[in-house]
């Protein structure tokens, strides 16, 4: 290590997250999974409402690399929709047309993240052919390109959630924690009565409060603030318990002695101090709000058609016929499980980096 | 020049013990003149840290103050509010801690924590503060002041973190210094070097310094006052010079005696 440059706890734990590969892995998986969904409307070939009812429930296209026994440019054969005797889709390819796959094909106007104006997305197929990466579902849009904009609203919402309610849990708990006795008692019993309900019977009665006639981006919101209400009491009682404990450090008496307030005492001599713990927990929670969210919109009490998310696309998925035919309906599924096995793996590691007394045993 | 910066009058603390309330000082009375270095010795327990730490009404929860005035500047110091207080400390009163290891916050640098009270207490913007700090590690001798400036506590000596403490007690110039066994931690040299420090900084910036120590060769060499306590009272207080030529109180010479 560098001599002359000084390190600080947190420096330290974040050099041993680099050196860990498991860490490194699952945390660039993670970054590459926002960067798509931040970039959806310009990597995905379709918009997320752009239907083709010949082709619903049309299986992954295929891409063939070899015309004739030559090596070409990949290509996909146009798909052509006929009903078996039991009444079970069945696509064929139609190896009279073809249409070559393509970077930076033209299409309609659009704005990239809504702002930059647009005419041309990263890939796709000549027109009119159909390239349904992941296939389609029910009301034949691209699955792909609904799990790109899908991921948008479930990756972001765990995010804004955990903000939201690690703010609200650090501040009241280091309150409670700080002053003790009365503000104490209160604060503590309002997070029992948060933690006394069940978090899902809790859930679907916060969104049952909600109107109906909010719009998609309000019913959005709607959803933070249900999943992060639910989640803030129990880490407020955790950092409560920490704060008794900091505020008997003698810089908290130092700090006072110096003539600090209370709240620059919180915010800057207690609640760091917590934050090796929090860190780690926000990691391990942000799958619960994915989840929380994912199950919400699976009932069809969250995000509402057409817009996307992964938890209204895996509804498709409902029933065991739809997966025994079209498997490829389950693909949300996958990512939801890829992301949160990431963000728990990703939150492992970071415990063991933070935790001083593992180091030097365990080099993952 | 003999005006008198606090005045302790009656000063009693007391601790509950189940129903019985215990006494931890009883009935002190003493006088803290402007520009003078007092100190304030006994055995373990015997009130000297609570003095101390009554002078900043920073009491743990389970003692009160039962009776009795402190009067800092003409200001009686316990009706103060909450608030007043917090402008008190740090601008008026400057605290010294035995181990700064544990006084300073290991997740911030040195330097910001003396900005800290910078904030708090004047209106600088940050290069001023900036510059007033690195001034302040200066003033108390510390030979790279930038070096410490963005160093954390762990990344010190002890002497230098000591060093840093009297530059953060001192930051927003208070009148009076409170130091609560400065040089136990240290060895023979250091504390030397810190008595020094303390001798020049009482001339310079006019401070009063009250000095918690066992050390009376410290004392000796060091204060003008001396109060002696022993199990929450006063025995015996005076011009140090005087005191130790003659003590009265038997405590006192035992505690002479033992140190010779």
């Amino acid at each position: 290590m560098n001599k002359d440059k000084h390190y600080s706890p947190f420096q330290l734990a974040l050099d041993s997250f680099k050196k860990s590969k498991r860490g490194g892995f699952f945390l660039r998986l993670l970054i590459f999974l926002y960067g798509a969904a931040f970039f959806a409307d310009f990597i995905a070939p379709y918009s997320y409402q752009e239907e083709a009812r010949q082709h619903s429930y049309a299986p992954p296209t295929k891409i063939h690399m070899i015309d004739q026994g030559r090596l070409t440019r990949p290509f996909v054969y146009a798909q052509s929709l006929s009903f078996n005797e039991n009444h079970e889709r069945v696509y064929r390819e139609d190896k009279s047309q073809r249409y070559s796959l393509r970077l930076f094909v033209p299409t309609q106007k659009y704005f990239i993240l809504g702002i930059i104006p647009s005419m041309t997305r990263l890939w796709g197929v000549d027109v009119p052919g159909k390239i349904y990466l992941f296939g389609t579902d029910s009301r034949g849009r691209d699955i792909f390109s609904r799990l790109l904009y899908g991921a948008r609203i479930s990756l972001s919402i765990g995010l804004i959630g955990v903000l939201i309610s690690f703010g609200l849990g650090l501040l009241v708990g280091g309150i409670a924690g700080y002053y003790g006795g009365i503000v104490d008692n209160i604060l503590m019993r309002l997070c029992e009565m948060f933690m006394m309900v069940p978090g899902f019977y809790l859930m679907l009665a916060l969104r049952s409060v909600v109107p109906d006639n909010f719009n998609s981006y309000q019913v959005y919101l709607s959803i933070v603030v249900i999943l992060s209400f639910i989640g803030w009491a129990g880490l407020a009682r955790i950092i409560r318990g920490m704060s008794l404990t900091l505020k008997e450090r003698e810089y908290v008496l130092a700090a006072k002695m110096l003539g600090l307030s209370d709240f620059k005492i919180i915010i800057r001599h207690i609640l760091p101090h917590t934050l090796s713990y929090s860190i780690v927990a926000i990691m391990l929670s942000i799958p619960g709000y994915i989840l929380g969210e994912a199950a919400l919109s699976l009932i069809g009490l969250g995000i509402q058609d057409p817009l996307a998310s992964w938890g209204n696309m895996l509804s498709e998925a409902m029933s065991i016929a739809h997966i025994q035919l079209h498997p490829w309906v389950l693909m949300p599924g996958f990512f939801i499980f890829m992301t949160v096995m990431s963000f728990n793996i990703v939150g492992d590691v970071l415990r063991d980096c933070f935790d001083p007394l593992l180091k030097g045993i365990k080099e993952s | 020049m003999n005006t008198t910066l606090v005045t302790i009058k009656d000063l009693t603390v007391s601790v509950k013990d189940g129903n019985q309330k215990k006494y931890l000082i009883e009935q002190i009375n003493f006088d803290i003149i402007q520009e003078h270095i007092v100190s304030l010795v006994g055995e373990s327990g015997s009130g000297k840290t609570t003095t101390a730490l009554c002078l900043g009404r920073l009491l743990s929860l389970a003692l009160t103050i039962e009776s009795g005035k402190i009067i800092f500047n003409g200001q009686d110091f316990l009706t103060l509010t909450e608030k007043q207080l917090q402008q008190f400390r740090g601008a008026e009163i400057g605290f010294i801690f035995q181990e700064p290891l544990y006084a300073f916050n290991p997740l911030l640098t040195i330097g910001f924590q003396i900005e800290e009270v910078l904030i708090a207490h004047s209106d600088r913007n940050r290069k001023q503060r900036q510059s007033r700090v690195l001034e302040l590690l200066d003033m108390v001798r510390i030979s790279d002041p930038m070096r410490v400036f963005r160093s954390y506590p762990h990344q010190l000596s002890g002497g230098m973190r000591q060093r840093a403490m009297i530059a953060q007690a001192i930051a927003a110039s208070p009148k009076l210094i409170i130091a609560d066994e400065p040089t136990s931690n240290l060895d023979v040299t250091l504390q030397a070097e810190i008595i020094e420090l303390f001798q020049e900084l009482n001339q310079k910036l006019h401070l009063a310094i009250l000095l918690i120590t066992h050390d009376l060769g410290l004392v000796r060499h060091l204060s003008d006052d001396l109060v002696v306590m022993k199990s929450g009272r006063i025995v015996e207080k005076g011009r140090t010079k005087d005191v130790l030529a003659m003590p009265r109180h038997s405590y006192t010479q035992e505690l002479l005696e033992a140190t010779h």
